[in-house]
Parts: structure tokens; C-alpha cells; sequence
């Protein structure tokens, strides 16, 4: 049922003790049931919109107690290996190229930002710079005919675009 | 009989059958590609069947997730890389066999009882989901808070290996699923002043987002080597002998990962696992697994199928998901405004049995085109992923993009992949979580209505007879750990 654990065997893991995630799920119960207090009464019904919100709360303040109150065998805070070479870099880069598409997209349009995001990331993990050019071109192309012409997504127009509609 | 005509008339439509072959060709890619499962292949594939129809769509998700979990033996047996969990059982039989200059005969024998497998889970889940249906129709809101909590009980504690960490898990999903405007009261919660959190937190972006990123960041953190595949001989040769020598395996497989993937919460990685374990245990050589013994690989391989097939057993005739795919399956039948449950198979019958034939044809056409992909494999395992990581992760913005066509999807996704690592760098697992996004809504309108039509008092969830066997199955549920702590710590 969880997701793949293949391949993390031989990684250092990034991981906090359970009595951080516990101690870090009691302040969530709390910050939810605070987030309640501003919920107005619905006037004539018994349970209002503040009633299974709080319930949960409750259940993950229980819960929070209960790991926090787990025997501690690892400590407070393991930093992985790859956090110390290259591959942090990699692995940061992939939220930021997510980030800066966010940002650029709706100037620049999706053809432009998509072809520079693929290359950027191809860039960072390594590819060979004629690849690049193919690649970047080809993906580009394929999510743009599947998305914004089979399925009319309405993507976000720049320069490219503008040109050829 | 005219049902299945009709569910028959809608499959072989061209647009169902096109979706079912790109699809399948989809999930043999994602599989053989180590490091892309078959959950993350279903996940990627939902903002494309957000535009579809309800056969096309849900077809092209049983005929990917099928392709899929086949496909992820080919990493295992080549380069002894599990290319999904449910490879991992006998992975190592199979890289024996193509250490020995055979893979052919490794993936032959997973091809075809992965087919075998397959079929007999569809075949199962014709029988026993309509059956179980009429039995179920008479259920009331009771009824389905007992059950939803049910299938989210078994999610969190049972299919976990910690059971804290999976209630902690279901939890924050339950939280997610409460933001935006309660629909009762026009409350808006927790939406901290941003409105395009009034709608709720979209549940593709989400899931995309847990379960496609972790598995992108441990590709790319994963150091880099050079694959050089070994020669393929032909994968027919000798395969109806040695599947004829080993038909116990494939049938005891096959109702094994039946009889599990039916379970809600279980899935095709424990249908997997526990077929391999029970093949050891009744082989008349049981020190050869491990090194190469068809009965594992024949037994396993066939359980993983059919546990898919099963698997939605419980998604389509409680709502309660078998397993992470069907998890995913659940968000999108609400999507396509089916709600999962036994009125589905009065109201729509017809398209219930194109999904089950669907789910057939899929599972036949593992023979042509995992032929096919197994011819391919050794061009496949060469993509590095400096190529094949940037096109996913594109996926993953344009599927986050199209679903509200505003980039607040994009951002949702990038938050919700961030949060899905973090999960699993601590083994705390994300399918509960996308259960309780899923479910949650579902859970508080059973709860409250109940509760509103019983003037607050509970007794109404113990009142009739199957609700309080469900409240008996969910306390079995919750206490079955406590239990196993207590043995352990005397």
C-alpha cells in the first residue's frame, strides 16, 4: 500500500525522531482546534463546521502523544549523505525549476518555459547538451499537442504561441 | 446478458480501445523503467482522463496499473532493480535466471502468470462484486461511515508497518480534506484568506504531488551507473512446458492474490509477498529460492495481477479502496460523478461491466505487448535519467496545470510532493493520507448526518445489525496492534 521503498536501501535517509514528529502532530491538533475557535454557529443545527475538524484535532493530539512518548532509539535529526555532494543540488533544483515555471509560465507562455525547464534539469542531472536541445524539444512538443491541443487546455500563451495562433 | 452487451458495445469503441492500447504501452514504459511504479504511472495519468469519459478513463487506468506492475519485473529480472514493490518478492529468482544466461525464461514465466493471474482476479471480481452489491444496497449513512472508516482503519494501521505513523498520516489527510467552504453551513475552513483555497485542496494536484515527486528525488539522488542489459533469447521457447510443470503455483497464485488484493488496504505488494512465502513453504525445494526456482516467480508474479484485479472488489461496490491505485480510482470515479458504492450497479450497470471487461482486455494484452516490451527492455533500462526524470517531472506540472487551468495546482502539487517525501524519508506512508483527502468528505457527511438524524446520540451507529458488525470489524481493526505491542513487551 505505501509507496516504493525500492531502491532507498543504501541512502541515509532524511529522517527527525518520533519524538519531533510527535511533539510537531500535538502542536497541529492544537493549531487546528485554534483554526475552530473563528468557525460561526449555524443557527437551529447541532453540529456545526468546527465538529469533525475537531475530532480530528483531538485524534492527532492523541496520536502525537502516543509517538512522542515512543522509546527513542535514533536521533533528533538525521541529515543524509547526498546532502553533503552533488546530488543536494539536484535534488533542490527540481522544486525551484517547479517554482520558477509557476512564476515565468503566464509571461513567457508554456512552450518557452516548459523547453527551458526540461533543459535546465536535463543540464543539472547531467545530459549531454545536443540531447538537450532534442529532448527538451520533443517533450515540449508532445505535452503541448496531448494538453493544449487534444484535450484544449487552455496553457498559458507567450511569445510562441502568439506567434502560431 | 444485455447488460454485458452493452458494456461489451461501449468497450469496443475505438476512442476505449485507442486509450486501453496507449495506455498499456504507457504502463509497460513506466514499469521497466526502474524507479517509475505503477502508482506514480496512475497518478501521472489522471489529469489526461479528467477530460475523458468514465469507460475510456477508468479502462486506461486497469490497463496501465496492469502493464505496469508486470513491466516492473524487467528491471528486476535484468539489473535486479525492482521496477515496482511488487517485483521485490522474486527478484531475486529472476536475476538468478538471467545470471545464468536466461532471462527470457524469467520474464516469460512472469509474463504469462502475470496474464493468468490477471484474468482470474477480473474473473473474481465479476462474480463477487455485483453479489456483494446487492447485498450492500440497503445500507444506510450508518453503513458507510462504518465502512469508510473501515477501509481508512485498514489504510492506516493494517497495511503500514506502523500503524502510528499511518493513523498520523490519515489524519493530516482528514485535516486536508476539511479546508475550503463546508458545504452545510457556507463555513469557510482554513483557508487563511486565499481563494483558491475556498474550493478545497484539489485532489490530483495532491496526489501527483505525493506520490509522483518522492519517487523523482530518489531517482535523481540515486547515483548514476552505466546499464549494460544482457542478450534476450526467445521468451516463448519452453514457456507452456514449464508453466505446465508449475499450474499449481499459478492457480494457488492467482486465488492467493485474489483472496488478498479483495482485502481493503492490502494490495498487490502483500498479495506478492505472501504467495512467494506460502510457494516456499509447499515446494518439494524450497532451498532452491532465491536462486532461480520458477515456482516462486510463477506463483508471486501471478498473485501480483490478480490482486490488482481484485483490488477493486471493495472500490467499486463499498468505496473502500484495495490498494493505492484504487485509492486514486475512488478520487476519480467522484470526479466523473460516480460515486462508488452498490447504486452504481443499479444505476449504471453497463459501465460497471465495460470496467470489468476493460480490466480483461487489458490483462490479455499483456501477452502481445509484454512480448513486445521485453524485446524492447534492453533499450529501455539505457535511458538515463537525466532524460527520462525531466519528462516526468514536466507531467507532473502541465497534469497539476490542466486540472483548475491555474498554476495554484502547480504550486499544490510542488507543497504536497515536498510534504509526500518528508512522509516517507520518516516511513510515515502517503496512501492513508490520500485516503483521507479522498474519504474525508464522504466520512463527515456520513458522521454528521447520521448524528443530525439521531438527535446526537451514537447508539444509532450500533443500532442495526451490519453496522455493528462493522463497528466490531473497525474495533478489531484498532485493537489488533495494541494486541501485538502487549505480546511483544511480555
Amino acid at each position: 500500500m505505501s509507496g516504493s521503498a525500492v531502491g532507498r536501501t543504501h541512502i541515509r535517509v532524511m529522517q527527525v525522531s518520533n519524538r519531533i514528529i510527535g511533539l510537531m502532530a500535538i502542536f497541529g491538533g492544537f493549531a487546528i482546534i485554534y483554526g475552530t475557535l473563528e468557525f460561526r454557529d449555524v443557527p437551529g443545527q447541532q453540529f456545526g463546521s468546527e465538529f469533525f475538524p475537531r475530532i480530528t484535532s483531538v485524534a492527532l493530539v492523541l496520536t502525537g502523544i502516543c509517538l512522542a512518548a515512543t522509546k527513542v532509539t535514533t536521533p533528533v535529526v538525521t541529515i543524509p549523505d547526498w546532502f553533503k555532494d552533488g546530488r543536494l543540488f539536484r535534488a533542490v533544483s527540481l522544486p525551484l525549476c517547479g517554482l520558477l515555471w509557476i512564476f515565468l509560465a503566464p509571461e513567457l507562455g508554456f512552450i518557452f518555459t516548459t523547453f527551458l525547464l526540461v533543459a535546465v534539469l536535463i543540464l543539472v542531472l547531467g545530459g549531454r547538451l545536443l540531447s538537450l536541445v532534442l529532448v527538451s524539444s520533443a517533450i515540449t512538443l508532445v505535452l503541448y499537442a496531448v494538453f493544449g491541443w487534444l484535450l484544449r487546455v487552455p496553457l498559458p500563451v507567450g511569445l510562441i504561441e502568439r506567434w502560431f495562433i | 446478458m444485455n447488460i454485458l452487451l452493452e458494456a461489451f458495445w461501449l468497450v469496443i469503441q475505438p476512442d476505449v480501445l485507442l486509450t486501453v492500447i496507449v495506455a498499456s504501452l504507457l504502463g509497460l514504459i513506466i514499469g521497466s523503467i526502474p524507479g517509475l511504479t505503477a502508482v506514480m504511472g496512475v497518478a501521472l495519468l489522471i489529469p489526461i482522463t479528467f477530460f475523458m469519459d468514465p469507460v475510456p478513463a477508468i479502462s486506461a487506468i486497469a490497463a496501465l496499473a496492469a502493464m505496469a506492475i508486470f513491466a516492473g519485473d524487467i528491471p528486476g529480472a535484468l539489473l535486479r532493480i525492482p521496477g515496482t514493490p511488487a517485483s521485490a518478492a522474486y527478484v531475486e529468482d529472476t536475476f538468478a535466471m538471467t545470471s545464468r544466461g536466461r532471462p527470457e525464461r524469467a520474464l516469460g514465466l512472469s509474463m504469462a502468470a502475470a496474464c493468468f493471474g490477471g484474468v482470474v482476479g477480473v474473473i473474481l471480481l465479476m462474480v463477487a462484486a455485483p453479489l456483494l452489491a446487492a447485498f450492500a444496497s440497503n445500507f444506510s449513512s450508518v453503513e458507510y461511515f462504518w465502512l469508510a472508516f473501515l477501509g481508512l482503519s485498514c489504510a492506516a494501521i493494517i497495511s503500514t508497518g506502523a500503524p502510528l505513523k499511518g493513523i498520523l498520516s490519515l489524519l493530516f489527510g482528514l485535516w486536508i480534506a476539511s479546508i475550503g467552504i463546508d458545504e452545510v453551513a457556507g463555513q469557510p475552513r482554513f483557508t487563511f484568506g486565499v481563494t483558491e483555497l475556498m474550493g478545497g485542496i484539489s485532489f490530483i494536484p495532491a496526489m501527483i504531488g505525493m506520490f509522483a515527486i518522492p519517487e523523482i528525488i530518489r531517482t535523481i539522488i540515486r547515483p548514476v551507473s552505466n546499464i549494460n542489459p544482457p542478450k534476450m533469447g526467445p521468451v516463448f521457447s519452453g514457456l507452456g512446458a514449464n508453466l505446465r510443470r508449475c499450474r499449481a503455483n499459478l492457480v494457488r497464485g492467482s486465488l492467493t492474490g485474489s483472496l488478498i488484493g479483495a482485502l481493503p488496504g492490502a494490495g498487490a505488494d502483500i498479495a506478492s509477498w505472501v504467495s512467494y512465502a506460502i510457494a516456499k513453504r509447499n515446494s518439494k525445494t524450497p532451498e532452491e529460492f532465491g536462486q532461480g526456482h520458477d515456482e516462486g516467480v510463477v506463483e508471486a508474479g501471478a498473485a501480483n495481477n490478480s490482486a490488482l484485479s481484485s483490488a477493486w472488489v471493495p472500490t467499486l461496490v463499498f468505496g473502500i479502496p484495495g490498494d493505492s491505485i484504487t485509492a486514486i480510482v475512488i478520487g476519480v470515479l467522484y470526479l466523473k460523478g460516480l460515486e462508488p458504492g452498490p447504486i452504481i450497479f443499479t444505476k449504471t450497470p453497463e459501465l460497471v461491466y465495460a470496467i470489468f471487461l476493460a480490466f480483461l482486455l487489458a490483462n490479455l494484452l499483456l501477452i502481445p505487448f509484454g512480448w513486445l516490451i521485453i524485446r524492447a527492455a534492453g533499450y529501455l533500462l539505457k535511458v538515463k535519467p537525466a532524460y527520462y526524470v525531466p519528462a516526468v517531472f514536466s507531467c507532473c506540472i502541465v497534469g497539476s496545470f490542466a486540472i483548475n487551468n491555474t498554476a495554484f495546482g502547480v504550486l499544490i502539487m510542488l507543497v504536497f510532493g515536498l510534504v509526500g517525501w518528508l512522509f516517507e524519508e520518516n516511513r510515515i506512508p502517503v496512501a492513508p493520507a490520500i485516503l483521507g483527502i479522498v474519504l474525508g468528505g464522504m466520512l463527515e457527511f456520513n458522521f454528521v448526518t447520521s448524528m443530525l438524524k439521531s438527535d446526537g446520540s451514537l447508539s444509532i451507529f450500533f443500532d442495526r445489525p451490519i453496522a455493528l458488525l462493522l463497528a466490531v470489524l473497525v474495533a478489531l481493526v484498532w485493537i489488533w496492534p495494541v494486541l501485538k505491542l502487549l505480546r511483544r513487551t511480555s
